[in-house]
Order: structure tokens, then sequence, then C-alpha cells
């Protein structure tokens, strides 16, 4: 992790418009996160299905039904 | 946990560094909390107010789930999935296709529609308090002194709420949350009492259109609309939730359901009392008491949701350099000024309201759709932390010296495209309309049209690391939750 923190030191020391102080604080962070240290739990598939039936059953499909007149 | 987390942790809650999984606050619960209260604040009723302009209550239902459905589901995929990946803000995100100059000058139209969100909720509240002092001495008092007055400490609470931060917005929605949705419920059974549910089902619009499919059109386009609105305060507090699926969820149960309870309300009391100020009708619907606790508790909700409005905007100001090496007390502070000189103005921008919000309508779909093909389709959702961060010509993401002119060009002939499909503020709209709706048209257009010119312009000439990205490193993890690649480059499993 040391050399991934120098790593993104070299190429970010100065040039984010923070202070020193908290430029190290930002590194250490970006170099936890790339290293998936910091990784936290995805949406499932499960999540995805069910996202994608309530944008048809309850986005969609009432507009049609009002389009058609059923509704 | 040790002091010095502990204190890291609470910084990165009002900078926009990324935020650490050890550091994130929201449970799928907590965050339920937050957006449901967020959502049930007056923005429901003056919504409600506008659908029973052109249709009855039912049709307003269906317009409402079905317009906030589409819209929020498309909205939260653009900007709280990304959020809660890398624990980084919204005005953080969109530097990836607007640049970080383009996004400044983003910061500076949106801080104007936000301020006056402020500056109205305050006023409202301010309203409410005058009700309730009414409601008890019996007297009408209207003085538009004591309105400013009353407003300006309404605001001062705002900015104390803002500066405490998400974990004091948690703890006031874990109260007043659960309140105002019973007492909506309650309202809304009150009102069927008193007037009867089948007056409240056979009620009809206000001022309709003789054409019933496009009556219906214009309610789905508000509710679209509503959905979309939410755009600049997603993503502050997304990153800080635990896992992807407690970001994603309570915005639908939040932003969608609870929306639309408090807009059905708001279209019963359009319909049936003719107003959609809460001051307005909770007493005489509610009672005395039942009524004073709902006008307590909206105003509370109030202030907690442009809390949280204040909250976010100030975050994105943090992309100024000047505003970073600030704290967070005095950021906040500044963003209350503009609020508190506005508030001697909250009359005239409480009536001219819907100029802002018609405005703030056409600003929203081309940004979201530009946000969606950059993060899924340009860029695989994969993000350069690094280009984020980086605010020089050196980074992937600096294109034109940080602005990207393809965006801010698809970004304001999209608002024109809104405006010429459907004018926001007069109400008047083309044919196209009547196919597309005006979120529908110009977000369409903006997906196209950000696609066809970031292939022809952006990739051919390398702009903002799309013809080239370098992956080392930063793509976190696939849909099992597998690491893809690590810093080199390597399959590694975690």
């Amino acid at each position: 992790m040391g050399s991934q923190i120098e790593d993104i030191r070299a190429e970010l020391h100065g040039r984010t418009g923070m202070s020193e102080e908290i430029e190290k604080d930002l590194f250490k962070r970006i170099a936890e996160i790339e290293e998936c240290r910091s990784m936290i739990k995805p949406m499932t598939k499960v999540d995805l299905i069910s996202g994608l039936a309530f944008a048809l059953l309850l986005g969609v499909l009432p507009v049609v039904l009002v389009g058609l007149g059923i509704w | 946990m040790s002091k010095q987390e502990f204190d890291v942790g609470a910084e990165a809650q009002f900078d926009v560094l990324p935020v650490l999984k050890k550091d994130r606050l929201y449970s799928f619960g907590k965050y339920t909390y937050v957006i449901v209260g967020f959502a049930l604040a007056t923005w429901c009723f003056m919504i409600g107010g506008s659908l029973a302009g052109f249709v009855g209550f039912k049709t307003a239902i269906i317009a409402s789930i079905a317009g906030n459905m589409v819209a929020v589901l498309i909205m939260i995929t653009a900007t709280v999935v990304p959020a809660v990946r890398y624990g980084i803000d919204n005005y953080t995100i969109v530097g990836s296709f607007l640049g970080y100059n383009g996004t400044k000058a983003l910061m500076v139209l949106l801080a104007v529609f936000q301020a006056s969100w402020v500056i109205v909720f305050s006023f409202m509240v301010a309203k409410s308090v005058l009700a309730i002092a009414s409601g008890f001495t019996g007297t009408e008092i209207d003085s538009r002194i004591i309105l400013t007055i009353l407003g300006l400490c309404a605001a001062g609470v705002v900015w104390f709420i803002a500066v405490k931060g998400p974990k004091l917005f948690d703890k006031l929605n874990m109260v007043f949350a659960p309140i105002i949705v019973i007492l909506m419920v309650v309202m809304i059974v009150l009102v069927g009492k008193d007037y009867g549910f089948s007056v409240l089902m056979k009620a009809k619009a206000i001022n309709p259109l003789d054409n019933n499919w496009l009556n219906f059109l214009i309610a789905f386009e508000l509710s679209l609309g509503a959905g979309f609105s939410w755009w600049p305060n997603m993503g502050g507090l997304a990153r800080l939730c635990k896992t992807e699926r407690a970001a994603f969820w309570p915005n639908i149960i939040g932003l969608v359901f609870g929306a639309t309870l408090g807009t059905a309300v708001g279209v019963a009391a359009a319909l049936l009392i003719g107003t959609t100020d809460p001051t307005g009708w909770m007493i005489p619907i509610g009672g005395l008491f039942v009524g004073t606790l709902a006008l307590i508790a909206v105003g509370m909700a109030n202030l907690t949701a442009v809390a949280i409005v204040s909250y976010n905007i100030c975050l994105g100001f943090k992309q100024w350099k000047s505003f970073f090496k600030m704290n967070w007390t005095k950021v906040t502070g500044l963003f209350m000024c503009i609020v508190f000189i506005g508030m001697f103005f909250a009359v005239e921008l409480y009536n001219n309201f819907y100029i802002i919000l018609g405005l703030a309508c056409t600003v929203y779909s081309p940004i979201i759709a530009m946000q969606l093909i950059d993060f899924y389709v340009f860029r695989k959702q994969k993000l350069e932390l690094r280009s984020l961060y980086n605010k020089t010509d050196t980074g992937s993401y600096c294109f034109w010296k940080g602005f990207n002119w393809v965006a801010i060009f698809v970004f304001l002939s999209g608002a024109v495209i809104y405006y010429l499909i459907m004018d926001p503020i007069n109400v008047t709209y083309s044919p196209v309309f009547q196919y597309t709706t005006a979120t529908g048209g110009a977000t369409i257009y903006a997906l196209i049209a950000y696609y066809v010119l970031g292939k022809l312009i952006l990739f051919k000439k390398n702009k903002g690391g799309y013809g080239g990205q370098n992956n080392a490193g930063y793509h976190i993890h696939n849909r099992n939750g597998e690491a893809e690649t690590n810093h080199n480059g390597n399959a590694e499993a975690l």
C-alpha cells in the first residue's frame, strides 16, 4: 500500500487544490479503494431484476393502460 | 474506534474525500428514514396542486407513481450507484463528463435553484408558525415583518441542521418521517370523512385541457420532472451508505411511494379545498390539535429537507479551491448568506416560484442522460478516482482546460429541446409532446447526442480519457462482488 500511495502522490501532489495534510488523507483513501480494500457490497441480480420489474409494472404499464383507455 | 479514526470519518462527511467503508453511517433502515423524511415535505403538496390542475385524484396517483418510478429509477441508476460504489459525492462524479471547470459552472446555476428552495421552505415554515398562532388565538396575523423575522429564524435552524450534517438528518427523520407518514394517512382519511371518498374520487380537475390523454401526459410529465429534480440532492448522502442496496431501494420507497403519498394529499387538498399551501388546509381539515401537529411535523420535515439540500450544494462548493480550505460552518454560512438576503424577497419569490421550477425542469434531463452514457456506456462503470481529484490539465478528465464543450453543447441544446417540446412556465406544448413528453424527449435527445458526439469528437480526439482510458486498479468489483483487476491490472480474488 505504501508504494501505491507514493504512486498516487507522484501523480496528484499539488494538483488537487487541497492542503498537504488533506491530500495525504485523500491519497490513502484512493489507494484503499484502488486496492479493493474498501469494497462495499454491490447490488445482486435480484435487485436489478426487481428494479426492471418495478419500472415496467409501475412505470410503463400504467401509461400504456391509460393510453389504451383501459384505466 | 480510536479518536483519530473517528475524526477522519467525521471530516469525510463534510468533505469531498472518498468515504471508506468503515466511515459509512447509513444502513438500509436509517437511509430509508432520511429519504422518506426528505421526500415528504411541502414539495409533494406543491406538485399535487399542479397535478390537480389537469387530472382528478385517481389519475393523479397513477401518473405520480408511474412518472416518479421511471424518473427516480433512471436518476438513481445514474447518480447513486457510482456515488455509493466509490464513496464520492455527485458533484465530484460529474467532473468525469463535464470537466472540473464545467462542474463549477453548473454549480453556479444549481446554487440559485437550491437557495430558492431554502428561501421558499423557510418562508413556508414561517407561515406555518403564523397559522398555528392564528389557530390558537383566533386572530388573523398577516404581517410581512413578522413573516420575514420568522423566515430568518427558520433559515437559521436550517443552517444549524446543515452544519451538524448526516448524523442529525438521520436522528431527526427517524422521529419525524414515521409521524408524517401517519399524519398523511390520517389527513386523507379525514378528507374522506369530511367530504366523502366518492366526492374525492369524482372531483374534476381544476383547469383541464379538452383531451384526457394530454391531461394524463402533463401529469405524467410533471411527475417525471419531479423525479428528475432530486438529482442535485443525490450522491452526497448515498456515499455514506454501507451497501449499494442500502443506497438504492430507500430512494424508491421515499422518492416514489413516500412522495406519492404526499402528492395524493396535495391533490385532495387542491381538488376539495382549493389550496395546496398546507397552512391553508391542515388546521381546517385536521382540527386544531391534529392540524397543529401536522403543521409542526411538516415544518420540521421542510427544515430537514432543505438542510439536506444545503448540505449537498455546499459539498459541491468544495469543488472550488477557496471553499475547500474553509471549514464546514463557513461554507454553509456563505450559502446561507444568500438565503438570509433572499428572505427579504421571499413573498415575491414564493409568488413566482413556478418560474424557477419551470427553468429547473429543463436542466436535469440532459445532465442525467449524459451521466448514464458516461458511466455505463463510455466508462463501463469504471471511474478513475485520481483523475476526478486532479484539478489540472494533467488529469484524464480535464477535456479542454476543465471544460467538456461537447457536454456543455448537449446540456444547453437539451434544455432548448425540452423548452421547444414544452414550455414549463406557461405549460404550452408542441405536437411532439404527446409522443415523447418533454422530459422523455430531452432525455432521448441527450442520450443520442452525447453518445454520437462523444464517439465522433471525444473518442477521436482522445479527450476525457475516453479514447484510451487507463483502467489500472480503478475497477473495484464485478456484479458478484469479486475483484476484477488490481492496480497492476492482474486478476485478483478478494
